[in-house]
């Protein structure tokens, strides 16, 4: 494995500061090693070839650079530490849409980080109660992690109050969780879709520390810039106005068999113009206690078995999305 | 800061049927301040054919009466009015020409061919590089939301009426999004009879 | 910056108002400073931005237009002027050393009986407008404008407007500017009052 730096060496010509921090240090290493070792010649100072694995492979090396440090004194050599990033981001996009009686949470399955596609098929969606779906977005290993610590919180609540925990109960736990790690926090949005106690539709929407509000819909994540707008366009009725005499604009009030297709539409609008999203879809739907499901047959949904067959139902529509 | 976000403002335009369409916002801004809320960014260039800019006010200046200039010598010199296609090629030869210091400006071109009635749209970078779209194009400050919400709602062979509202929409709601476009909207729908302009009654926030 | 230009359009007339502290750093070293320039009989144009380019750049325009108007017998109109002054600005900030001027313009023309008012800023940006200001005193005057000018209001109620924006500024502004000098034109030219 080799890494050849381009100039970037002066602390002068700086231009991304991490990246240059990183061409220093190589720099430091290599001038303890060139003495030394002549297999890893150095011909020119903004041209470097430098062997990550022969330095921290081979023992002898690793010698030699400790015998450098007096070199290392001099000020233009000091050795400048080389910068962790504990994040990433990892691209895809999520949205919910609450109903008077059902929510909807769906997010894509694409995983990037840069351009490169990890993977086709990750899930950013999750059921946490019969009642309780949570999407979550940003960076993948922190989004994981959260969801694990979730489902925890919320069987521990099972079994402390022998009952499903309440979504409203869900969406402060999530607050109080990401405000907890205020200044390390989880890179993650998250949207929160369900039924309420009281059986209507509710979806919450968080930032990464924890700030939450219940809503009628929301997107989040890397095509969040293209598709809010269209959802407060569809959803809020944004920027419209009601025939002569109909009645006003209720949101949060649309049936599902006009809401699945807006779902579906953002999702094929963000493919079509964002790179970060597409390959497949992943919608949940949750239905209130006793609501219908015929209007979801067509859609080919899956039910996910509920603890409670009386209650609330789940369902999962998955679709593809465009591969390029 | 940005050079292409120190004034904002976006521009969209889109394709109908036998008919396009042309709308920009009408902020003008000093980075957060709005300084000025009628700065249109379309202008006429033939009765059929229309150039919006959005960028750098004082070049969005500039570069209208530098095409202005240079529409002119054209129909002076060949006696006719210059087409669609060949004025996008005239913008893209203008700004490469400014290859290594170049206008802080991205050009949106739409407008009907007087020879077969088709329309066009096209829009280029700051450079000069062209885009023929045959559905829409957008630039600005919005010009992701613009491309969300133009995804979602425009669809082929819209009428001039409902090509009005799917481009109005799209502009109200995109820029709605954005802090540093809006303050009211301006739109140019092109037939081949008649120009139809509209300034549009949007939030003022 | 600690400086401030405001100018507003009212019925048949416009009225520009500047401070009038000429300082360095931390050292103020006039108080009666005009920064106003009367441009021909009908248009005048506050100036701001870096000390010496105002001046250079005011006088510059100023000669111009004199020698337009004495070449062609009669004055530019404000619309022409102020677009031959953005381009100026435009060109130069393109250059080696671009000036680095604000203003804010204002005229009467007599062909339209029109009162004109142009916002430009140093990056050659410029546009018509109802009311303007520049430097320090826009983040304070310009809600104040928002609020209460009206494009059809009489000359004291448009004074009014234009006291209120600078007791906005004396108020809320940390550094105090002094007094201001304000200047008017209308139909019948150029003219100074006290505030």
């Amino acid at each position: 494995m080799r890494i050849s730096t381009i100039e970037g060496g002066h602390s002068s010509d700086r231009g991304d500061r991490s990246l240059s921090l990183c061409f220093r240090s190589t720099r430091v290493h290599l001038r303890g090693l060139h003495t030394r070792t002549p297999v890893e010649r150095c011909t020119d100072e903004h041209h470097l070839h430098f062997s990550l694995f022969s330095a921290y492979t081979q023992p002898n090396r690793c010698l030699a650079m400790a015998l450098m440090q007096p070199l290392l004194a001099d000020a233009q050599l000091r050795p400048v530490g080389h910068q962790f990033n504990p994040y990433s981001e990892n691209g895809g996009t999520i949205l919910a849409i609450a109903g008077a009686d059902f929510a909807v949470i769906a997010g894509d399955t694409r995983q990037t980080e840069g351009y490169s596609i990890q993977t086709r098929y990750a899930p950013k969606v999750f059921k946490l109660t019969d009642r309780a779906v949570l999407a979550v977005n940003g960076f993948q290993a922190d989004c994981s992690e959260f969801v694990k610590r979730v489902l925890q919180r919320i069987e521990w609540y099972r079994h402390a109050h022998s009952k499903q925990m309440p979504l409203k109960a869900i969406a402060r736990m999530i607050q109080t969780m990401l405000y907890g790690k205020r200044f390390f926090p989880y890179y993650t949005y998250n949207i929160l879709g369900g039924i309420e106690e009281d059986g209507t539709g509710a979806v919450y929407s968080f930032d990464p520390v924890g700030s939450y509000e219940r809503e009628a819909c929301r997107a989040a994540g890397a095509a969040s810039s293209l598709i809010q707008p269209f959802l407060d366009n569809q959803i809020y009725f944004k920027n419209q106005t009601p025939a002569p005499g109909a009645a006003p604009f209720v949101p949060g009030n649309l049936p599902i068999d006009v809401v699945l297709p807006i779902v579906i539409d953002s999702f094929t609008s963000a493919t079509e113009r964002h790179i970060e999203v597409g390959d497949g879809l992943e919608i949940f739907i949750v239905l209130a206690k006793g609501r219908d499901a015929s209007q979801l047959s067509s859609l080919n949904a899956t039910e996910i078995p509920a603890a409670d067959p009386t209650g609330e139902r789940v369902f999962v529509v998955r679709r593809d999305l465009k591969k390029d | 800061m940005s050079i292409m976000e120190y004034n904002g403002g976006s521009v969209l335009a889109m394709k109908g049927k036998n008919c396009v369409a042309i709308a920009s916002d009408l902020r003008l801004g000093n980075q957060a301040m709005t300084v000025a809320t009628n700065f249109e960014k379309v202008f006429p260039v033939t009765d059929c054919l229309y150039l919006g800019l959005a960028g750098l006010a004082s070049d969005v200046i500039t570069l209208r009466e530098r095409f202005r200039f240079r529409v002119n010598m054209y129909t002076i010199k060949e006696e006719r009015q210059i087409e669609p296609a060949t004025f996008a090629q005239l913008v893209s030869s203008t700004l490469y020409e400014k290859r290594f210091g170049p206008y802080f400006v991205e050009p949106v071109i739409a407008g009907i061919s007087k020879k077969t009635g088709e329309p066009f749209i096209a829009a280029t970078d700051l450079i000069g590089c062209l885009n023929f779209a045959k559905d829409f194009v957008v630039c600005g400050t919005a010009s992701d939301k613009l491309f969300g919400v133009a995804e979602g709602l425009w669809e082929p062979d819209l009428e001039p009426e409902d090509l009005f509202e799917t481009i109005s929409q799209t502009l109200m709601n995109a820029v709605d999004r954005d802090a540093f476009s809006g303050w009211g909207a301006i739109v140019h729908v092109i037939t081949p009879e008649k120009v139809i302009t509209r300034t549009l009654k949007a939030r003022m926030d | 910056m600690a400086e401030c230009s405001f100018g507003l359009i009212g019925k048949g007339y416009v009225i520009l108002a500047s401070d009038t502290t000429a300082g360095r750093s931390i050292v103020k070293m006039k108080e009666d400073e005009d920064k106003i320039k009367a441009l021909g009989p009908n248009l005048i144009m506050a100036t701001g931005g870096e000390p010496g380019d105002t001046i250079q750049f005011a006088e510059y325009v100023e000669r111009n237009l004199r020698l337009y108007h004495i070449r062609h017998n009669h004055t530019l109109r404000p619309s022409s002027a102020a677009a031959w002054i953005r381009r100026t600005l435009a060109d130069s900030l393109r250059s080696r050393n671009p000036y680095s001027v604000n203003l804010i313009l204002g005229g009467y023309d007599h062909t339209t009986s029109t009162p004109n008012l142009y916002w430009i800023d140093y990056l050659g940006t410029m546009v018509d407008v109802p009311f303007a200001a520049h430097g320090y005193g826009a983040y304070f005057a310009l809600s104040t404008l928002d609020r209460y000018h009206d494009p059809e209001a009489p000359l004291e109620e448009g004074l009014e407007t234009l006291r209120k924006c600078v007791r906005e500024v004396e108020k809320r502004l940390i550094v105090s500017l002094g007094k201001f000098k304000v200047k008017i034109i209308d139909r019948n030219g150029m003219r100074e009052i006290d505030l």
